[in-house]
């Protein structure tokens, strides 16, 4: 029972929201995002399960001197501080999102700009060092994919720098022509001339027709995104689509069941 | 004297006739052919409006709908319009359904001058029962529906279903024996999604297949949240595979706990636990945003083995590039039948294939029809056979696109 009932609930307001997904007549018509209300209310009510663990995960590492409780202690700190910038900001204008709080040292609002927005942000600024180190690694041209993807984003690249294309061009025939000699000092001949003849003849090709590589690169640059790029975005998206649908027909026919406990 | 005359004449007559001129309004011609009809396939409380510009609409400088209960008035100005406009739906939420309303449209020029079109109606606002604009979505889901009934029964009937083989999910055996090897934790992410996420679901039953495998090698899995309500599902998936592999005893519920709900407050948690446990493996299943490359790039910083899978179509690049396995899209989908091997759960997978399949052969059809109709566009003449053929063709791929793009 404890495992069929969820599955008839499932059932049924599966059922119905797919029905009321063909009927605009109220109450059918917004029932969904009422259904997603709902959803809100529980889940404002089970952040208090989420703010339970919080403290007992770190309450206890630090009452036991775990490894690295001290982290904990700060995680603790946040947690009580902000609730304690909220009361207090809470009694004085009597809402927590008073925006006059904003330069009140310890006010909510403040707390939340000198303390929340730059954590924030130096965590994304810190995507940047990390897409350098990931392209390094994803165009390192190892194998063939890989080089047809190196090949691919420098052509991007070229397109869309402002240096200038033949420049650009220039320090691509030479990367390709080092990647070739790096590939023939390895013992992969084959692989290394393909790489050093690609480069000397983009090199060559460049300096002998400058004009018509101006013309080109920003077309190439184009093609490759607006064609391969797309089409393998969009067959992407067709399959996420139509899995989508496949796992939603299979929770809702109870076929898909591994969600639920059964213990 | 009389030149005096005649000088005030010449100088003063041309004066009097223009700002006699600019006094008098020039009178405008209303707008034509208002129409006033309840909006299609809609919960009622709304009626459209369409109209043609007034001939003078050069001089015209605002449109002004006017709404009335009674043929006679009063008319009320609703909405008015400072460009050319042909047209307007009256969705006010005062609007009632099955009440005769009617309108009427007013030009207004210079000096205020107007001229006001003949009154539309009555019309009444009605909510419909079934939307018809949806029929293809409808049609769509009873195909899928048959084709999943279909396969669900030949799979019953122990017929072979051939599974391509999915490199990320053979992996997680591996995977966690070597961490197991390693000596060190398993971590598994679920981004940043809540439950009510597919991607999320589908997750759960790789979590359950990893718990399982992690309880049998004994290896310790820790499960940091964004989502309280993810949170407690994974706490009982990992709880019964504990419970299946006949180690509940190792179920620690402090390893799977909840984080913050902000979202780069959840990748910096992350990262310190990756940095502080250096886990041998780390399992990014779920829906992630920006910060999918940071988790990515941490777990390899630590030299863990990672397995991604989303269907984030934006952040799979970046988990190819940094991940040594990625689900990609609908293969994190079919994870629980591709593990479980569940006829039913196969079954259903193969009917997900054919679907594909149909979608696919609609987009070559419509490429092929809108292909030819554009050739025959340029060689076509003004009447004959070719002109026929290529309306035919271009009608029906614009049919065809408006069949897809509302499916």
């Amino acid at each position: 029972m404890k495992r069929t009932l969820p599955l008839i609930i499932t059932f049924i307001a599966g059922v119905f929201v797919v029905v009321t997904f063909f009927i605009p007549r109220e109450p059918f018509g917004s029932l969904e995002q009422r259904m997603l209300v709902w959803y809100s209310i529980l889940g404002g009510f089970t952040l208090l399960l989420g703010i339970d663990s919080l403290i007992k995960h770190h309450t206890r590492k630090v009452a036991r001197r775990e490894k690295d409780w001290f982290y904990s202690l700060v995680t603790l700190f946040g947690l009580f501080g902000t609730l304690a910038a909220g009361i207090v900001t809470w009694a004085k204008y009597g809402t927590p999102l008073e925006l006059a709080s904003l330069n009140e040292v310890g006010g909510f609002f403040w707390v939340y700009k000198w303390i929340m927005v730059p954590l924030q942000g130096t965590m994304f600024a810190l995507l940047a060092f990390f897409i350098a180190s990931a392209a390094y690694r994803a165009f390192r041209a190892r194998t063939f994919d890989a080089t047809l993807l190196l090949i691919a984003a420098i052509l991007v690249m070229i397109g869309r720098l402002s240096m200038g294309v033949v420049p650009a061009t220039l320090i691509l025939a030479v990367l390709l022509v080092a990647a070739g000699i790096h590939r023939l000092l390895i013992r992969k001949p084959v692989f290394g001339a393909v790489l050093a003849a690609l480069g000397v003849g983009l090199g060559v090709l460049v300096l002998a027709f400058p004009q018509d590589a101006i013309r080109l690169a920003p077309q190439v640059q184009e093609w490759l995104m607006s064609v391969p790029q797309t089409a393998a975005r969009r067959g992407i998206l067709i399959g996420v689509t139509l899995g989508t649908i496949a796992m939603s027909i299979r929770i809702i026919l109870g076929i898909e069941r591994t969600y639920i406990s059964s213990t | 004297m009389v030149l005096a005359y005649l000088l005030s004449v010449i100088f003063t007559q041309p004066v009097v006739t223009m700002e006699a001129e600019a006094i008098q309004p020039v009178a405008l011609r209303p707008v034509a052919n208002l129409k006033a009809k309840d909006t299609p396939n809609d919960a009622g409380q709304s009626i459209d409006l369409s109209w043609e510009l007034s001939p003078d609409s050069a001089r015209v400088k605002r449109y002004e709908v006017y709404r009335a209960e009674s043929a006679k008035g009063p008319f009320e100005k609703i909405v008015e319009f400072l460009v050319p406009t042909t047209a307007y739906t009256d969705a006010d939420t005062l609007l009632r359904n099955k009440k005769d309303y009617y309108y009427r449209v007013d030009v207004v020029g210079e000096l205020e001058s107007r001229a006001s079109s003949e009154i539309a109606g009555p019309v009444q606002a009605k909510p419909e029962w079934f939307n018809t604009n949806r029929i293809p979505v409808l049609v769509f889901a009873v195909v899928y529906g048959l084709l999943l009934i279909l396969y669900i029964e030949f799979a019953k009937r122990d017929r072979e279903m051939f599974v391509r083989r999915i490199a990320g999910l053979d992996a997680i055996d591996e995977a966690v024996g070597r961490s197991t090897e390693m000596g060190k934790p398993i971590l598994f992410s679920f981004g940043i999604g809540y439950l009510t996420d597919v991607a999320t679901l589908a997750a759960l039953s790789i979590l359950r297949r990893v718990a399982r495998r992690a309880a049998e090698y004994e290896t310790r899995i820790l499960v940091p949240n964004y989502d309280p309500i993810v949170m407690t599902a994974a706490q009982e998936t990992v709880k019964q595979a504990f419970s299946e592999a006949g180690r509940p005893d190792l179920y620690q519920e402090g390893d799977i706990t909840f984080l913050t709900a902000d979202q780069f407050g959840y990748a910096a948690g992350v990262n310190g636990i990756m940095l502080r446990e250096k886990p041998g493996t780390v399992f990014l299943q779920g829906v992630f945003y920006a910060e999918a490359l940071i988790l990515a790039e941490t777990a390899h910083s630590v030299g863990a083995i990672q397995i991604a899978g989303t269907n984030m179509a934006t952040q799979l690049p970046f988990f190819i590039a940094a991940c040594d396995y990625t689900l990609i899209g609908e293969e994190l989908f079919a994870a629980s039948a591709y593990l479980d091997r569940d006829p039913q759960l196969l079954g259903s997978l193969k009917s997900e294939d054919i679907a594909k399949l149909i979608t696919v052969g609609l987009i070559v059809v419509v490429s092929v029809v809108g292909t030819i109709g554009a050739v025959l566009t340029s060689v076509s003449g003004e009447s004959g056979i070719l002109r026929s053929l290529t309306e035919f063709f271009n009608s029906g791929f614009e049919r065809l696109v408006s069949f897809l793009t509302t499916s």
